[in-house]
């Protein structure tokens, strides 16, 4: 029989993905130990997460900054050393600032975990903060700062924040010039004495380990350090939601434009977080979105347009951003704004909102490959208190939503005649 | 280890299967041994700009995306001076789907005028995107033809100018992708949740009546020996002034090769390297100073870029970047080991991915020799000091290295 090439295989049914189990525990001292034995490969991470992120603090760069020192040296060791220990067992030190929580993660090959715990640890707890490594640090960070601004979508992304949440509010607030003047080394070591805290603390182990040798070496170590006290911090986050309606122009030379818009919306804590996530794929959150076909596909305006729906936990950002020809400026944002109406005036076809579902339901597996991806997922739990049943219960949620409840959200959510607007480049 | 097994179709397809089912899912990877190298000098950014063709329609799918995200699946591709290669991760039950997308396309394309007009549009917004609109951005645009003076690999896969691809007919496209686009040019490697017998059946049912053809590669003329110093000065609206070498070194898979990467990492590898330790921090005469191997299948490059710190002349960092150089001659057994032990976890980190493991595999059988994928790592923990040091010498010596100048406007 000759193939039929116009008659796409049969699809099988998407099956659902379920997160592995986690198991917790207390270390002598009373740390939380989360442990997910994960994968194949012989790999895991360490993440040492603190209840300080960029909610709780007055001042920008100030988590991050400090995060970057611990590596300038310790009472035992020098910041090369430190460098060569690290680099002589295959092993890597990063961290990641997050709204509720900032952590430092150990990343190894198992067979050397043991070799550098107690480098993680010392780095962690008895960073000597040497002037010389944080000024040549900030003078580093100067130099960048001032290239990164030559950059539309840098100076475009920035101007938006400060404009959408007030320039005293965590998400506001950036690291510029001004703000790493102000910078000191005392701020850096309060910091670190204040909130770098067993007592605010927990672990999470990702990967492949033998869970006994690890809970003893860890008891060894982290576990018998003395606690501390938490320390009592603000969370300087929670707004009104208010609606500015406004555009803002940045005249830059150069051949593009940076289109950034948006307003305030839901956080992940809302009952129609899932829906929305949905509609915000379906507009611009994917190769197949209505925005890249259109602006894209269609028009050729662009190299890529996108739309996200940034998950805070109780007021969230919808932003959409492109760059594109100056020339093409003004019907960009026209086009943005009837994609926005459309989804409004009509509810998608049923063809079309099980491809966009089927597409997020499919992908969910990428997001769980790696041990380092799982530990970002038992990171996120942890910070949000959303329990790996209910993010596998999205599966479900995500299959059940139906295209007029799609219209509905957009109807509620989308507003498309009151947008934030920042358009930076040579047309400006 | 990736464990691997590979058949090849009567047409020529090459075929590689690497299983792996910790995961319901599949990775389809197709690389094409056709990239800007094969472009004719008039008409440069044609494989980049076919990538891009590729999917606006093939003769029987009018939509390519959408077929594969209505299964779950995603995908994207690059372009390189020596191939192209596309990629689709997607739940391995719908496996098959991809076998019938990426055989249609290979069969045949079929867009309109139309959508031509619209993706050109597209590249040149890309172009613009990433080499006009970026600080720094045309620096390689304006280094590799003085790098390379007669190798096709004078021009970036973007192209040298955007005027070519503005000009780019539909008889142009025709004819490229019959040229190059061929089950007799392409490896397909088939990674996950998979099992060889299913591989075999779909790669015969899908792939098997595509007819091998004639290909339209010419002998390129090969880079001569570089004598002397080379140098070039540009101006731009950049905040700060610049420095960008490139130095000629082995093709990708030579043992040789594997030594110049190894050089890289000494250079500029994380904290403890001797970039960061001589030039970021110690004299502080740049913010940022990288070195890298740029892979080709032809003898390819050594890339350093660094950009001068506030206050600091740009003949400052050059003397400081040289004597930075000088000190690979000094190092130890010591810090060899270290920078082996770094790359080998490295590595193992980096192969945990499935789409990772099958484009290793299909960039390895790009150039000859799959086995790479499994010899790499003993490559490099083989490498003596000796061996290092006399690379240096070689690739490192100023007669080998051609430097652009970026100065501010």
């Amino acid at each position: 029989m000759p193939l039929n090439r116009s008659q796409a295989p049969i699809a099988s049914p998407l099956k659902a993905l379920h997160l592995p189990n986690f198991e917790l525990i207390e270390l002598n001292n009373g740390i939380p130990l989360y442990l997910l034995p994960y994968g194949k490969a012989e790999v895991l991470q360490l993440q040492w997460i603190f209840k300080a992120g960029s909610n709780f603090l007055a001042q920008a760069g100030l988590a991050s900054y400090t995060l970057r020192n611990l590596q300038e040296g310790t009472q035992e060791r020098t910041a090369i050393e430190i460098a060569q220990q690290l680099d002589q067992y295959g092993a890597w030190i990063g961290h990641d600032v997050g709204n509720e929580q900032v952590s430092i993660q150990l990343s190894t090959v198992t067979q050397q975990f043991s070799q550098v715990l107690d480098l993680f640890q010392e780095v962690v707890c008895q960073p000597l903060f040497p002037e010389a490594g944080f000024e040549q640090m900030k003078a580093q960070s100067h130099q960048n700062l001032i290239t990164a601004a030559q950059k539309t979508s840098f100076q475009a992304r920035r101007k938006f924040g400060h404009m959408l949440y007030g320039p005293e509010h965590p998400h506001g607030k950036h690291l510029g010039l001004e703000e790493l003047a102000a910078l000191q080394l005392e701020n850096l070591i309060d910091f670190h004495k204040e909130c770098l805290q067993p007592a605010n603390s927990v672990l999470a182990l990702c990967g492949r380990f033998d869970r006994d040798q690890v809970i003893n070496q860890l008891n060894q170590g982290i576990g018998s350090l003395p606690l501390g006290n938490a320390p009592h911090l603000t969370d300087r986050s929670a707004m009104e939601p208010k609606n500015l309606i406004d555009t803002y122009y940045i005249k830059r030379p150069g051949p593009q434009s940076t289109v950034r818009t948006g307003y305030l919306s839901l956080g992940k804590e809302h009952e129609d977080y899932v829906g929305m996530r949905i509609l915000v794929t379906l507009l611009g959150g994917f190769y197949g979105s209505r925005l890249m076909k259109s602006i894209r596909e269609d028009k050729g305006y662009t190299y890529g347009v996108y739309a996200a729906l940034a998950g805070r936990s109780k007021v969230g950002q919808l932003v959409i951003q492109t760059d594109v020809g100056n020339q093409y400026v003004k019907d960009t944002v026209k086009l943005i704004a009837e994609a926005m109406k459309r989804l409004q005036n009509e509810a998608p076809t049923q063809s079309e909102l099980e491809l966009v579902k089927n597409y997020m339901l499919g992908q969910s597996v990428n997001q769980r490959e790696t041990a380092f991806q799982l530990g970002s997922i038992l990171r996120y739990h942890i910070a949000t208190g959303i329990s790996f049943t209910e993010m596998d219960d999205r599966f479900e949620q995500v299959k059940a939503i139906e295209a007029a409840k799609i219209q509905e959200l957009a109807q509620k959510w989308l507003k498309p005649e009151a947008m934030l607007s920042v358009i930076c480049g040579g047309n400006s | 280890m990736t464990e691997y097994q590979q058949f090849t179709l009567d047409n020529g397809l090459k075929v590689v299967v690497h299983e792996d089912h910790d995961l319901p899912k599949a990775v389809v990877n197709l690389i094409y041994r056709v990239g800007s190298k094969d472009e004719a000098p008039e008409r440069t950014g044609f494989a980049h700009l076919f990538e891009h063709l590729m999917f606006r329609g093939s003769l029987n799918v009018p939509e390519y995306d959408s077929a594969l995200q209505r299964v779950g699946g995603a995908n994207n591709a690059f372009t390189s001076a020596d191939i192209t290669n596309y990629y689709i991760s997607l739940p391995s039950n719908q496996l098959e789907t991809a076998f019938w997308l990426e055989s249609d396309r290979m069969l045949g394309l079929d867009f309109s005028e139309e959508n031509l007009e619209a993706e050109k549009s597209v590249v040149i917004e890309e172009y613009k995107q990433r080499y006009l609109n970026q600080p720094y951005g045309n620096a390689f645009l304006e280094l590799r033809p003085l790098h390379y003076q007669v190798h096709p690999y004078q021009w970036m896969p973007i192209g040298k100018d955007i005027s070519h691809i503005e000009e780019a007919s539909m008889q142009d496209v025709q004819d490229f992708f019959y040229s190059f686009y061929a089950p007799n040019n392409a490896t397909l490697v088939i990674a996950g949740d998979v099992s060889l017998e299913q591989v075999k059946q779909l790669s015969q049912k899908w792939f098997g009546e595509i007819p091998s053809r004639k290909l339209g590669k010419s002998l390129l003329p090969q880079e001569p020996a570089q004598i002397s110093a080379r140098t070039k000065t540009i101006s731009g609206k950049v905040p700060f002034p610049a420095v960008y070498r490139l130095y000629h070194t082995p093709a990708y898979g030579s043992r040789e090769f594997f030594v110049t990467d190894l050089i890289t990492d000494l250079l500029s590898s994380g904290k403890s390297s001797l970039f960061y330790q001589n030039l970021v921090r110690g004299k502080e005469l740049s913010p940022s100073v990288n070195a890298y191997v740029i892979p080709m299948h032809d003898p390819g490059s050594l890339a350093i870029v660094g950009q001068i710190a506030e206050g600091k002349s740009v003949a400052e960092f050059e003397s400081g970047l040289d004597e930075t150089i000088d000190k690979l001659f000094a190092l130890t057994e010591e810090d060899l080991d270290r920078i082996k032990a770094k790359l080998e976890a490295s590595y193992i980190m980096q192969q945990t991915t499935i789409l990772n493991r099958a484009i290793g595999l299909a960039m390895s059988d790009a150039v000859g020799d799959i086995e790479l994928v499994n010899k790499m790592v003993d490559i490099y923990q083989s490498l003596s000091l000796e061996e290092v040091k006399k690379v240096a010498k070689k690739i490192l010596a100023p007669t080998n290295c051609s430097t652009l100048y970026y100065e501010v406007e």
